[in-house]
């Protein structure tokens, strides 16, 4: 047990801290509603922009020969675009995290200044169906620097086939094929047949 | 089947020696014509068309053939003369034929100098291998189907929270920052998505622009082989050939390359079909036939150096057309850049929360306790 919001064993106390932010059980339920955002699912959100972010540092240096061999602007025009994609998903992670750490620090902080809501809080964490997805919290990843090494060349399919797979997996040719379906309805819409 | 360097390579090797082959030969044949010795002498017995006038010499490699010509200057006394002579002859002066050697090095050195030369031409089209376009790709869409499938907005229910809590710094979170993170993730999967089309754009003129050369390439061999043949069969006469050459930019080659609108469904589901779009060939929809006529080695080598250099060109207004298109990802990034009505917030970076415990972020439940 530990009074340490971040830690996995984190139990919420009630200090008597001063501060009007809430009363009641209701307040803990959703201090515990903010917990589990902050200290579980947007760091999570966080880690996946993170390895994503990582995996398009890698597109960026490897992209960056392609166009310094090509020869011509178009590269570094994409190289520039690609760039820009990567420093906003750098700072998307870093700004998710931070919005994790704050929602964690506003229930600890609100928690010690309400006992019914300290109390409703602690009891949805150690509830059987919640208290497992607490043991093991997302680590904070942060993505790599644009200065950073591009590492080593991610998993990647290995020919049009797996890259079909996997497009198919993740349901990204339905998509367009609907797309396309809803576009084709929409001319003959136009055309009056 | 994907641009063979190795093969190309070799192609070129193999044209370059029928070249220099074709410009030894014709240096030969044009020598022995300027010399007159094609005049043979014929006596009026004992003809033997090898001699003593006359040699055989052997020309080609690829198509050999034997050509009798004069190997001796003969003075005659009194009477006869060439083509026919009566009387034997007082002088012969045998032929000096130094130089059928330094026709053949003057060819050999020809080659050096033409073959180099157009290495020089043609390389900048062969900087960039295929399947390195491909990797990013497949490393692209690896990317967004990973975000597509990992990435929440909702964090457990966070979205329900927004009417239990109060204050400016709440309002603004879940205003600013939670309600806007939907159309930020957006965002960046339809940049990710029209990196793709622009990646696989490239390739496809980078492919068709490899291709288009091996073509040429190609259709230069086919027509010094006939060359060299219509020598074997005493004729000069041109030869000519065909190749399907890129010309096309992006607005020629339709829905080859499919680049995604805001707001639409993900282009790259069509990925496998651009990347394999002039992956093995030039498609008939990006090219033109290409003709070459050439009687000679350095016509054919003018004429392949020419075409080479016009399809340069036509790759380069190739990826013009897709820069364009990476103006136009840059406009619609913009947009996703420029704030919302009414918000600080946009779809292209979520703001810094600025939230912390205080009275500007509290819980419904104080306005009743």
């Amino acid at each position: 047990m530990t009074t340490d919001p971040h830690s996995p064993s984190y139990v919420p106390q009630y200090t008597g801290a001063s501060g009007d932010y809430g009363s009641g059980t209701e307040f803990g339920g959703d201090l515990f509603a903010l917990y589990t955002a902050g200290q579980l699912t947007i760091p999570a959100t966080a880690g996946h922009y993170s390895a994503a972010a990582s995996q398009l540092h890698w597109i960026v240096g490897t992209f960056q020969g392609i166009a310094s061999d090509l020869g011509h602007s178009a590269g570094d025009h994409v190289v520039a675009n690609m760039q820009d994609l990567s420093d906003a998903m750098r700072l998307t992670t870093d700004r998710l995290y931070v919005a994790g750490d704050a929602l964690v620090e506003i229930a600890d902080r609100y928690a010690q200044t309400d006992e019914g809501a300290a109390a409703e809080f602690g009891l949805l964490l150690d509830l059987p169906e919640n208290a497992p997805m607490f043991e093991n919290p997302p680590v904070t990843t942060p993505p790599p620097g644009p200065d950073d090494p591009i590492g080593p060349t991610p998993d990647l399919p290995q020919d049009n086939g797996e890259l079909d797979d996997l497009i198919e997996e993740a349901g990204l040719e339905d998509e367009l094929a609907e797309d396309e379906a809803d576009q084709d309805s929409d001319d003959s819409g136009e055309d009056g047949s | 089947m994907a641009f063979d360097h190795s093969a190309f390579y070799a192609d070129v090797n193999r044209l370059y020696d029928r070249l220099e082959e074709l410009h030894g030969l014709d240096a030969v044949l044009d020598g022995i014509d300027a010399r007159g010795l094609d005049r043979l002498y014929i006596p009026p017995t004992n003809y033997t068309a090898g001699g003593p006038f006359n040699r055989v010499i052997e020309l080609g490699q690829t198509y050999p053939f034997d050509k009798i010509i004069r190997a001796v200057d003969v003075e005659t006394s009194g009477g006869g003369s060439y083509p026919n002579f009566t009387t034997p002859t007082t002088t012969t002066s045998p032929h000096d034929f130094g130089w059928v050697e330094e026709a053949y090095a003057d060819a050999s050195t020809w080659r050096l100098t033409a073959q180099s030369s157009l290495g020089s031409t043609f390389e900048p089209l062969l900087e960039v291998s295929s399947d390195r376009f491909q990797q990013v790709s497949y490393a692209i869409v690896d990317m967004y189907a990973s975000m597509d499938t990992s990435l929440r907005d909702d964090w457990s229910g966070l979205a329900n929270q927004t009417s239990e809590w109060e204050g400016r710094a709440a309002d603004a979170f879940f205003r600013n920052f939670q309600g806007p993170m939907t159309d930020v993730i957006a965002g960046h999967k339809f940049a990710l998505d029209y990196l793709n089309s622009l990646v696989c754009g490239l390739k496809v003129f980078n492919d068709a622009g490899q291709h288009s050369l091996h073509a040429l390439v190609t259709e230069c061999l086919d027509i010094v082989d006939d060359q060299l043949r219509k020598r074997q069969a005493d004729n000069r006469d041109a030869s000519d050939g065909e190749a399907l050459v890129l010309l096309a930019t992006l607005t020629g080659i339709g829905a080859a390359l499919t680049f995604p609108l805001p707001g639409t469904a993900a282009a790259l589901g069509a990925t496998s079909a651009m990347l394999s779009y002039a992956a093995s060939s030039v498609p008939p929809a990006m090219a033109e036939p290409v003709e070459i006529t050439a009687r000679s080695a350095t016509q054919l080598d003018d004429a392949l150096g020419s075409e080479i250099g016009e399809l340069k060109r036509n790759v380069r207004a190739g990826f013009d057309s897709v820069d364009d298109k990476a103006t136009e990802m840059d406009g619609y990034v913009d947009e996703l850049k420029t704030p919302l009505a009414g918000s600080p917030a946009n779809a292209w970076i979520p703001i810094r929360p600025d939230i912390a415990p205080g009275d500007d972020f509290y819980h419904e439940s104080r306005n009743y306790s």
